[in-house]
């Protein structure tokens, strides 16, 4: 049962299924994109996360409850997601600043990375996002470019990811 | 009380307040290299008016300088800064911060009421407006009392709603900028209208004549809720708070206010420990001090002063002298507790699967500190926050008891 005081959120992520299919994965991932922008406006200059050593990293995903909630309302894991994160995926490997891509675990890490990368922009920052992993999706992934610029392996990665979901460096 | 101990404390309090301002003009929580190597809102605010009242003025306004550049664009100030003024929160919204930093302000105001450093507020005028109007934007309109969702002790369990300690920091630090934009010509009529309003409902509303005390909270999940007896969480919390002192803390009522007077009578008749004495800051089954159970030496402060202001010197040396007493090495930390209650907080966050990683370097360092060998927890030190908070009640204490060169008048 839907309990409309708590349905926008799913109001938001269906938005982004019916999106996709009427302006396609590749608008609906700018609009995304432009979402966390503005939401980082608002917010201004800042850092995220926890600190160890020079990295930083989030202990929990903030939008997890909301898209376990709405994946087990929709009965799976709309096609449409997948379609932005291949599109997002593609993007990235055809760019020259690979190292400045997010590491695109589930749907809203794409709003998520573009807000956390203008609110650190705005203090004067850029943000390497090394890896990131959704316990929703159970999707791991990497920047192993990222990686490589701030002077890790991925194994060092894999350390800090057994206690976080998403780890980044400013730089 | 020891005078020569509290002079020692005090004289070593300022030296730390000082260390612990960073160039660009914060205060950290604690120490860099400890628990809290930040600028919290908050705590920072308190750490001016520990200077304030040392007459540190301009590490004061180095600080308050520090703070009104980092507002964020909304107006709101946030739950913590890096030295460089860039947001770290971590946390859902803390408005007492933003009445904190007001209050601060309007407290360094009046230092230079003779002089005032008109510039200085005239540079700020834009942000003064932007704080207040960010703190009046989570007013709710239906009971006049200002929305937070944590509040001094960072516990939504306790604090979501209409919390006493955030509406009497933002109540007091409105009043206070009305003051400044008074001297500046400005109209804040309005302001002072809803700050009024809001006094109101402070007294009236989060009072209860029954208990003959303050009460904690209205809970209610949503600012906007209107009829707020509909809200999900529509409720009270009336456990008693040290903070419940707050209308006298921030100079709403007096502190011969019987409904003060009163306030007090019960948080010392149940947070002060039986066993280590000194303050607790709230009931032991909130459960939720990290590091066991046990007294706060900032909260022990400012109870101390109320018993000062109201001439009451036996009460204020046992509560100021236990903060003396419990010093270690001239420093005071968040709070203090007994290794038999610590283990068993231990106990009840792991078994609850509760316990962070980022907890694990406090218990290392609680443990290796000199006073688990006398069976005591003591928990973050120093903490700048008891520092500036024994500063403001030692003077207190000097100006009311003393002649002014540690002789009992």
């Amino acid at each position: 049962m839907i309990r409309l005081e708590k349905a926008l959120p799913k109001t938001f992520l269906l938005g982004i299924v019916e999106l996709v299919d009427l302006i396609g994965a590749e608008k609906t991932c700018e609009w995304l994109q432009i979402i966390g922008k503005q939401l980082a406006e608002t917010e201004g200059a800042g850092f995220e996360g926890a600190r160890e050593g020079d990295l930083n990293y989030l202990p929990i995903c903030p939008f997890a409850n909301e898209l376990q909630e709405f994946i087990e309302m929709y009965g799976k894991r709309p096609e449409q997601f997948y379609e932005i994160i291949n599109k997002l995926s593609e993007t990235k490997y055809q760019t020259e600043k690979k190292a400045e891509c997010p590491a695109i675990a589930s749907i809203l890490c794409i709003m998520h990375d573009s807000y956390r990368r203008r609110r650190a922009e705005l203090a004067g920052k850029k943000v390497l996002h090394l890896a990131c992993h959704s316990k929703v999706t159970s999707r791991l992934a990497y920047n192993e470019n990222a990686i490589k610029a701030a002077g890790l392996t991925k194994s060092d990665v894999d350390k800090l990811l057994k206690k976080s979901t998403c780890i980044f460096k400013y730089v | 009380m020891n005078i020569r101990l509290a002079e020692k404390l005090y004289e070593k309090s300022l030296e730390i307040l000082k260390k612990n301002q960073h160039k660009n003009g914060g205060f950290y929580a604690s120490p860099p290299g400890t628990r809290y190597p930040f600028v919290y809102s908050r705590d920072h605010s308190i750490a001016i008016l520990g200077a304030i009242s040392a007459g540190l003025l301009k590490n004061a306004e180095f600080g308050l300088d520090f703070i009104l550049k980092a507002q964020k664009p909304s107006g709101e100030f946030s739950q913590r800064y890096d030295v460089d003024g860039n947001d770290t929160s971590y946390k859902a919204l803390q408005i007492d911060g933003n009445g904190l930093v007001l209050f601060a302000l309007s407290k360094y105001e009046e230092e230079h009421s003779a002089v005032m450093v008109k510039n200085f507020y005239e540079d700020h005028w834009h942000t003064i407006e932007k704080a207040v109007e960010f703190i009046l934007r989570n007013k709710n309109d239906e009971v006049n009392l200002i929305h937070t969702i944590n509040s001094i002790h960072e516990y939504p369990a306790y604090e979501h709603g209409f919390e006493i300690y955030a509406n009497c920091a933002c109540c007091a630090g409105i009043l206070g900028a009305v003051k400044i934009g008074e001297k500046l010509k400005k109209d804040v009529s309005y302001w002072k209208e809803e700050a009024l309003k809001l006094k109101e409902s402070i007294l009236t509303r989060l009072y209860s004549p029954r208990r003959r005390s303050f009460i904690k909270t209205i809970r209610v999940k949503a600012r906007a809720s209107n009829p707020i007896g509909y809200d999900a969480f529509a409720s009270t919390v009336h456990d008693v708070d040290a903070v419940e002192y707050s209308p006298a803390y921030f100079g709403l009522i007096s502190d011969n206010d019987p409904r003060i007077l009163n306030t007090v009578k019960r948080i010392d008749k149940y947070l002060w420990d039986e066993e280590l004495d000194g303050l607790n800051r709230y009931p032991e089954h909130w459960n939720r001090n990290n590091g066991g159970y046990g007294p706060w030496p900032h909260f022990t402060c400012q109870l101390a002063n109320h018993y000062i202001a109201i001439g009451d010197q036996d009460m204020a040396d046992k509560y100021l002298g236990w903060v003396v007493d419990m010093a270690h090495d001239g420093m005071l930390p968040e709070h203090i507790s007994t290794i038999e209650r610590f283990e068993l907080w231990l106990e009840d966050y792991k078994n609850a699967k509760i316990l962070r990683n980022s907890k694990l370097t406090m218990i290392k360092n609680t443990k290796k500190h000199p006073k688990w060998k006398d069976g005591l927890a003591y928990v973050t030190i120093p903490l700048i926050w008891p520092h500036a908070e024994f500063i403001r009640a030692y003077n207190h204490y000097k100006n009311t008891f003393l002649d002014g060169s540690g002789v009992y008048g």
